[in-house]
């Protein structure tokens, strides 16, 4: 670092503005023998921030406040006798520190442990994002195949009531594809689709998503072609035979 | 004259004191010369702590602190490397913030900082000149630009990195570097040293 780097950083770092790693060039810069005024550019930084305290207006410590302080310093009385004690002042000064130093550390760390974990929480919510993503992505291109077939029907699935949620099937005989949208339920529901074949309402998995696409379960289709599949909103979890309003319907 | 307080503990602290020659005197143990130096910055000491944590027994709590820590360390002090005030104020400053970095990992700041009034302890403390002082430097800090002013208030009373404010503002992080060096420098220019005397 050039003495002209250094004065370009002072300011910041006398606010404490500076990453650790930039703090400790500094440092080391200061502590270098050749300097081009950088100790009195440091100095002026902290001068000027010393007066922006001074914006502040003064306020009255509360009338114990001093006492509170005397009383952490030890008591002692400002005579000659005192003298004696300065030692053991400066000892319960420094054993005061060294708890208030301890316990700030032991915070700190606490902190940093929280930081880690929490740290730890948003990459594994951003992995199983970017994988959601990825299989979606996959999904995507596999029902477009599909799509482009011959052979291959798609399916509207009717609104039912008011929703605002819409999704067609690409149907074949051994593979179909749910292509959904504003697919997402109030919290505490979900999106179920039904394969429904004569009285049997067979689940068929959650569907979630503003634009989602999900592939249905090629064993549900084993049974030869379906009368129906359908979409009901249900308790979040879904349900093992319907209960919620019909949102979505569709015949084969 | 001088020998012989110190000899018997009794210093004289008169108005003449310089900040320098008391904080020497406390590093020597001597508590009168801490009790000048309280009765000096305790209010302004006080102040910062309302302004950076919002709550007058936060505040309160950080300026016994800061004071107990300049009893302790008085003997740190290097004027070669700023002035007692800047030293304190330093101190103060950065207890606050550390005060106010805890209170946010326990996510109870913005309760604390919106549940209680900042005024709300004995009124202002101040003469004259330090009043005239005050205008001066609110004036200064007025004249910046209102993103440099921003800038230096986030770094300053909230104890943001550079990186902090960028992602705060939305701002590159450049930007935010030459808001501060700038602004720093203008005030430089408008408070140079000595202005406050």
């Amino acid at each position: 670092m050039t003495c002209a780097e250094f004065k370009e950083q002072v300011a910041a770092w006398a606010l404490g503005a500076l990453t650790a790693g930039e703090s400790r060039a500094m440092e080391a810069h200061l502590a270098g023998a050749e300097h081009q005024g950088c100790a009195e550019a440091l100095r002026r930084a902290r001068e000027s921030l010393a007066l922006i305290a001074l914006a502040e207006t003064p306020q009255r410590p509360s009338a114990a406040a001093w006492q509170a302080i005397e009383r952490r310093l030890g008591e002692a009385p400002a005579s000659s006798s005192a003298r004696p004690w300065i030692g053991w002042l400066v000892a319960a000064a420094a054993v005061l520190l060294l708890f208030f130093t301890l316990r700030d550390r032991a915070q700190r760390l606490d902190e940093a442990a929280a930081t880690a974990r929490h740290e730890q929480q948003l990459r594994a919510a951003c992995t199983a994002d970017l994988e959601h993503a990825q299989k979606n992505a996959q999904l995507r291109a596999e029902a477009l195949a599909l799509l482009e077939q011959a052979g291959t029907r798609l399916v509207p699935l009717a609104p039912q009531g008011a929703t605002v949620a819409s999704a067609n099937v690409i149907w074949s005989e051994h593979r179909a594809f749910v292509v959904g949208h504003a697919l997402s339920p109030a919290p505490g529901k979900d999106y179920e689709l039904w394969v429904i074949r004569g009285d049997q309402k067979i689940p068929a998995g959650l569907l979630r998503g503003d634009s989602l696409v999900a592939a249905i379960d090629p064993k549900l289709l084993q049974g030869g072609r379906p009368d129906a599949l359908a979409v009901t909103l249900e308790a979040a979890g879904g349900r093992p035979q319907p209960e919620g309003p019909i949102v979505l319907v569709g015949k084969i | 004259l001088l020998s012989f307080f110190f000899a018997t503990g009794l210093s004289p602290a008169t108005a003449a004191d310089g900040d320098d020659s008391l904080l020497e005197r406390v590093a020597r143990g001597d508590r009168r010369a801490l009790k000048r130096l309280y009765d000096r910055f305790a209010g302004q000491v006080l102040a910062v702590g309302l302004r950076v944590l919002g709550s007058r027994a936060d505040a309160e709590e950080v300026t016994q602190e800061v004071f107990v820590e300049v009893w302790s360390r008085a003997d740190r002090f290097d004027p070669e490397r700023g002035s007692a005030r800047a030293w304190l104020m330093g101190i103060a400053r950065n207890r606050a913030i550390d005060r106010l970095r805890r209170r946010q990992a326990d996510s109870r700041m913005a309760e604390a900082v919106r549940g209680e009034e900042r005024p709300s302890g004995p009124g202002p403390l101040e003469d004259a000149e330090a009043r005239e002082l005050r205008e001066r430097v609110r004036a200064a800090l007025m004249s910046l630009g209102p993103e440099q002013r921003t800038t230096l208030e986030l770094a300053y009373y909230e104890g943001l990195s550079q990186s902090e404010i960028a992602e705060r503002l939305g701002a590159p992080l450049g930007t935010v570097k030459s808001r501060v060096r700038l602004a720093m420098d203008r005030l430089a220019q408008l408070l140079p040293p000595g202005s406050d005397r």
